[in-house]
């Protein structure tokens, strides 16, 4: 029997960084992301400006946040990246917006890929659609 | 040299648009820790930010669906604010914009939060140590 999953076509583009810790917690634009990949819509992720941090791998776990007492989830944007990727979607980040410090060949979350500018408007210009969230 | 005391009431006016940035991240935390040090603090929304308090909101963020079996505590904003009152025992209080309120359509906030004269805001703040209004409405 053929797959009738379609071929991923859709590109949702992140531009914005952190944002929202105590409003989102756990659901955050990647974690809205691949629920909408487990639903079957077609969609790959492109990274960019601040919200290319999201690719990178964390040294260590996001601190606990605690509000008078209360402890307040704070986003796993690597392992919902992780999870999307699992999920089947495709995610890039723009290579220029890592800074110069970076190396992406070692810093990126498995599976993340690097594009450059050029690249980026190419992957746009391919979607069957596209948008920013 | 002498330690200063800190100030004895706090003014936070929150203007910013929930959701946008992590400015209501910064409100929680700032209020929090001035509580912890003593101090009175009221809070005063305006603009998008009246509906933090929401009694609709609920305790708790709807649940995560990628991880039924084992799912994140994620209190909603309501319930940091009722959180925040039992801490400060009297000396933090939640205010809304009664204007704001009828423009944004909130009618039941948590019991913690009170919605004011919009004139109360200029009140409030004359009366502060230390005022800071985070965000634009």
């Amino acid at each position: 029997m053929k797959d009738r999953t379609p071929e991923p076509a859709c590109l949702a583009i992140i531009e914005a960084g952190v944002r929202g810790i105590v409003e989102e917690q756990f659901a955050n634009i990647i974690w809205l992301s691949l629920i909408l990949r487990r639903m079957r819509l077609p969609l790959d992720i492109l990274l960019c400006r601040d919200a290319a941090q999201f690719a990178l791998i964390r040294p260590a776990p996001a601190s606990t946040l605690m509000i008078a007492g209360t402890s307040v989830a704070t986003p796993r944007y690597e392992a919902d990246i992780e999870r999307l990727q699992a999920a089947g979607a495709r995610v890039y980040v723009v290579v220029e917006d890592l800074g110069p410090e970076i190396d992406a060949g070692r810093a990126l979350v498995s599976g993340v890929v690097p594009i450059d500018r050029d690249a980026a408007a190419s992957l746009i210009a391919g979607a069957r659609k596209a948008w920013y969230w | 040299m002498a330690r200063r005391d800190p100030p004895k009431r706090f003014f936070l006016g929150m203007m910013g648009t929930p959701y946008r940035d992590e400015t209501v991240t910064t409100l929680f935390r700032l209020a929090d820790a001035a509580i912890a040090a003593g101090s009175h603090v009221d809070v005063w929304c305006c603009g998008g930010s009246v509906h933090l308090a929401d009694a609709s909101l609920g305790a708790e963020k709807p649940r995560d669906i990628s991880q039924i079996e084992e799912p994140s505590p994620a209190p909603s904003t309501a319930a940091l604010v009722t959180a925040l009152a039992r801490r400060g025992a009297g000396a933090f209080q939640w205010n809304i914009c009664r204007y704001c309120a009828e423009e944004h359509g909130v009618v039941a906030p948590v019991p913690e939060a009170r919605i004011r004269p919009s004139l109360h805001f200029v009140k409030l703040m004359s009366e502060a140590d230390v005022s800071l209004i985070l965000g634009r409405k």
